[in-house]
This record gives structure tokens, sequence and C-alpha cells, in this order.
């Protein structure tokens, strides 16, 4: 008796030979080619609307850049189950104050880069240098573009991003692309993904002053490879296949497997026999506490979000945990908040970024439509209290490319722009992807 | 590696030219007519290739699209959940029969393939069509691996009543290039 896997392979060589001699018609073709480019591309609108935002979060130019945005979200300090938070807020350090931490000065040469393909920036000095701590962002940037069905891209740049959003050029790094993971402040090498083109991406050190690569063992995440934020507010990793399922990567470029801690029964507590509907750990929140995500029977996507204590015996639902309660995807904690991107219906994108708890789901700050425009993958990049580091990225599934980097603060209900949208480029021009890694000084 | 590398553009031309019928085969196992099929592979070969500007090799960019196909279709069938939910409706378009009624029957591989739910369907074929573990179906699917774990075993178990077969759920021992994550 031939075994399910032998009937598979003959029932694919028959499927194959009942459409032998198909090929896909021109006209398709064309289509596939039309919406594949079109995707690589930025939607205009998105660009336009997100430039003119910019410019004018930019130029509000007060101390700490940024607005006020109606509501706080969560505005009692509640974290996932709408107790009163006892977690402070730090205050990020918004303008250079040489006296705070005073890091030696490597020898930054100092230069700008000059090009319509990098955003505004200054030159790195000796007493912002010093002044890095919490909060600041290394961000590594490469404009690519599509112009006329040809690819092409700019110079590389790596930023030391403040708080309130002051750029300030590091290195040019010519060479293949580097995606920023892990930097601390003060130091003058930063933990790199390394992407040759149409090769596998290796890991490495980047030297900050130099732009030299030291090539390291380890795992090499892609940008999109991003799971969630430790309870620290770390970026963790979804691993390859052949490590564990996520990897810390620290500033050093020490690496360690991660686990989900408080998952030992959260998901039989959580799921009731009757209740139509299978969890799985997302994210974790403390040492007791996890976050779930819930798939119903009906779909093949998850759309509910619990935080469950299983030694407590507590377990909230977050959001979409009940009929026609929409969905939530990628729970993550920052600060003492959940953050995920929901949807008030079950969609095929959701497109908003929410600070969800028991008591509902208010905006990300920065978030709202019309004041960032539209949303496609928010990618979370790491969190100092309740300060989030996130970005707008333009695609729903698959491979985010940010776009927009923000830091919101939760507690408070602003934000800044840390590094705004492409700026406008000869016609035909449509940028692809702009920001390649970022890593947020904890 | 750089020098063999097919750019997106490239591979579409190459995958339609001469990698369309086992693409269009690969569909139709899942959707069981061949026009869905055909808008199934066109929207699996726009998801694989907007996802990278190049490939390492035209094998890769089919494999890339080969996931896409199977992941394309079980998003469909949320699309079509999410309608029914909002719509209250309680249909159901892919009912499990009874497989103890099919037993001795002249059922094929796929026919009895259609008769599983989809997402059992989307899973059991990825485990024995592709190779995948649990956790790269779970990973390609968007679903997580409990439940991969659950269609698997309810789908192959569906298949042996159905076939004849006694076939298990365990992991296969080798797995395939992913299309997500890093360095390998």
């Amino acid at each position: 008796m031939s075994g399910l896997g032998d009937l598979f392979g003959e029932a694919e060589i028959r499927a194959v030979n009942s459409a032998g001699g198909s090929r896909l018609a021109a006209e398709s073709l064309d289509e596939v080619r039309g919406r594949v480019r079109r995707t690589h591309a930025r939607r205009a609108a998105f660009r336009t609307g997100l430039v003119a935002v910019a410019v004018v979060v930019l130029g509000v130019g007060t101390l700490y850049g940024v607005n006020r945005l109606g509501p706080a979200p969560a505005a009692d300090g509640g974290g996932p189950t709408g107790a009163a938070s006892d977690t402070p807020s730090p205050s990020p350090s918004a303008s250079p104050s040489p006296s705070e931490t005073g890091f030696a000065w490597p020898g930054f040469v100092g230069s700008l880069t000059t090009d319509p393909h990098v955003p505004d920036a200054s030159v790195i000095t000796r007493d912002v240098w010093a002044s890095t701590g919490p909060g600041w962002a290394l961000v590594s940037y490469r404009e690519t573009w599509v112009k006329d069905g040809a690819d092409d891209r700019g110079p590389q740049v790596i930023y030391l991003v403040s708080p309130a959003g002051d750029r300030y050029e590091l290195v040019n790094v010519p060479g293949d692309t580097v995606s920023v993971l892990a930097w601390a402040a003060g130091s003058p090498t930063a933990a790199v993904s390394v992407q040759p083109d149409g090769d596998a991406p290796y890991f490495a050190m980047l030297d900050l002053v130099t732009g030299e690569l030291t090539k390291r063992d380890g795992y090499a995440p892609y940008i999109w490879s991003l799971a969630f934020l430790d309870a620290d507010g770390a970026p963790v990793w979804t691993g390859n296949d052949g490590t564990s399922a996520y990897v810390s990567i620290a500033s050093d470029g020490s690496q360690s497997a991660y686990e989900i801690p408080a998952v030992a029964g959260a998901v039989d507590f959580a799921t009731s026999p009757d209740g139509g509907f299978d969890c799985a750990p997302a994210a974790p929140f403390d040492e007791t506490t996890v976050l779930l995500s819930c798939t119903f029977e009906d779909s093949a996507m998850p759309s509910g979000v619990m935080s469950v204590d299983a030694s407590a015996g507590e377990k909230v639902n977050l959001y979409g945990m009940g009929e026609g309660d929409g969905m939530a995807l990628n729970p993550t904690r920052a600060g003492s908040y959940v953050v995920a991107r929901t949807a008030p219906e079950l969609a095929e994108c959701p497109s908003e970024y929410s600070v969800i708890s028991a008591d509902g789901a208010v905006p990300v700050p920065g978030s709202e439509a019309g004041s960032l425009g539209a949303i496609s993958t928010p990618v979370p990049f790491g969190a100092v209290g309740n300060q989030l580091v996130w970005a707008l990225s333009n695609e729903c599934y698959s491979t985010p490319q940010p776009m927009v980097v923000v830091r919101s603060d939760l507690a408070a209900g602003t934000y800044s722009v840390l590094m705004p949208y492409p700026k406008d480029r000869p016609a035909g021009e449509e940028p692809m992807q702009s920001v390649t890694g970022v890593a947020v000084a904890q | 590696m750089s020098g063999t590398a097919v750019k997106w553009d490239e591979a579409l031309s190459a995958l339609a030219a001469e990698r369309y019928p086992r693409l269009l085969g690969r569909a139709m196992l899942l959707c069981g007519d061949r026009a869905s099929a055909e808008d199934l592979v066109q929207e699996a070969l726009v998801s694989a290739l907007r996802t990278r500007r190049s490939f390492e090799s035209l094998n890769q960019a089919e494999q890339y699209v080969r996931r896409a196909i199977a992941s394309r279709y079980v998003d469909s069938v949320r699309s079509e959940s999410a309608a029914r939910r909002r719509e209250r409706a309680l249909l159901d378009d892919s009912p499990v029969p009874d497989p103890a009624g099919a037993v001795g029957t002249a059922l094929d591989l796929a026919s009895g393939l259609r008769r599983l739910p989809p997402r059992e369907r989307a899973c059991v074929a990825l485990r024995y069509l592709d190779g995948l573990s649990t956790r790269e179906t779970a990973d390609a699917l968007s679903l997580s691996e409990g439940a991969v774990k659950r269609y698997l075993a309810d789908g192959i178990a569906a298949l042996n009543a159905l076939l004849g077969t006694n076939d298990t759920a365990d992991d296969p021992m080798t797995a395939s290039v992913a299309p997500k994550g890093g360095a390998r």
C-alpha cells in the first residue's frame, strides 16, 4: 500500500500534467509585473501625506519636538490588566548636555553626506556624543527607488538621533546594505546584519567611526524578523530554523536564545474547552504574565489578544476576543502598556496601531489617521520606559520596509518624528525603502 | 552567490515561461478548479515577488511562490471567513464528510484532499509536498504551531480513513528553504 507521501507525489504529477502547456497569459503577466513594481515603489498619496506631516511636525520646533495629540492613551497608566502602574516613565534627554554622561569622543570625522537621497542632519559634535543616553537611537539609512522600471540606491549613512528627532551623521558606509540591530549609548560599535545583493545576510560589528565591518559568527536577522520587545524594551528576533525560536542580540554582538517566560500553563488556562478559539504565546509581559494571540475556529489568522498570568489565575481580554470585536496582531509590551496592530473588523491588513487594554484601545500617539498617514505594518524597535520607538512601513505582511521612524510617549500622548519620509525627488522616482535598521539605546 | 542572483522581474519572466504548469498544478491541488487556481497563482506571484528584489536562483524564487500559493490560499479562506462572520451567516462551503462513509470508494488523493477543510488542506499539502516541519508550516501560514499540529493530525487522519493509508503527523526529518528569516 502506498503512503500519503507517494499519493501526494502522484497527485501533483497528475495536476502538473493536466496543466501542461499552460502559460501565464501576457496580460496576466503584465498585471503581475505592474503590481509588484507598484508595491516596490511607494504609493504617491502615502508619500505626499507623510512628507507634509513630517514637515509640520519638525517645523513646530518645540524643545522636545513633539505635538500633543488628543487624549493620552490609558491615561491612568494602566498596564494590560488595567491596574494602576507604578512604572515611572523616564523622560528622554531632549537636548545635549555634556555633563550627563560624558562618553569619550571616539574620533568621528564629522563630515556630512551631501545628496538628495539622505535626510537633513547635523555634524556630530563632542558635546552631542557625550550627552547620548537611553532613548537615543542609531539608525541605518539607505534609500532605494525605482525609476523607469530600474532599481537604484543612494548613499548609506548611519545617524545618531536624539529622542527629540535631532539627527547627526556618524559615518557613511559604502558597499553592502547594513541594518543596525543593537547599540549601547556611547559605544563606537554596533551589531549589524549585512545584506549583500543576492546573497544571505551575515552578522557583523560596525565601526561607527570608520565604517569598517568585522564579520562575526552569529545569526543575522532581516529587519522584518523582529518578533517583539522583551520586558526591558529590547527587540527579540525570530530565530532561524537551525537555532532557537527567538534570539536576543546585545550591543556587543553577543547572542542568546530567548524564551518567553510564564508560558507554562498559560495556553491551557486561557483556552476554555468550548471557547471556539486556540491561543499561542505571542510576546512576554513580565516574569509571570504572557501575551497570547488567539485564533477563532472560523479564521485562519489570530484576531484576539489576551494577557494571562496562569500562576495567579488571571486572564484579561485585551482586544478582539468577542464576536465582532475586530482583530489585533503582533502584540508587544512597551513600558507599562501593550501595543498591537489592530482593525475594528477582521481585515486583510490591520491598519491601526493601538495601545490595547481591558479598558479598550486608543491610538499609539502619531498613528492616528491623518497624522502620519496610513499604516501598513508598524515595527516596534525599542522602548525606554513608556517611550516607544517604532516605524511605519509600507508592506502589510512579508517584508515591511520602515519609511518613517517615530518616538511615541505612551503616557503623555505625544510623539516626535525621528526619521522623516524621504525627501521629494525628481518626477518618476518612487522610493521603496529608506530606514534599514534602528537600534535604541537602553 | 552574488553573480547568480536573479532579479525579481527576470524571475517572473522565467517562472511564467518555464514553471507555470508546476505552479498551476500545485494551486489546483488546493483549489480544486482551474479558474481559482489561475487566480491563486497570480496572487502568489505578486505576494512572493514583492518581498524581494532578487533571488539566489530561479529555484529559490519558485520555492517562494509555492509557499505563497499555500499562504494566499489560506488568506483567501480567511477573507471569506471574515465576510461570513460579518454577515453572521452560517455557511460552510467545505464540509468535512464522514470519513467512514467514504472508505472503500475509489477516491484519489486530489479528491480526498478537497474533502478536507481549507486549513487542514494547506497544512497537509505543505507537509507532504514541501516537507515542511510543523514550525515552518505555522510560519508560512501565520498559524500557531498548536493549530498546525491539530490540523495535520485531523487532516492526515481523515485522509487515512478516506484512502486507506496509515500515516502519522510526525515532523519530517528534512526541511526545505523557508521564505522568511535570516541567514541559514
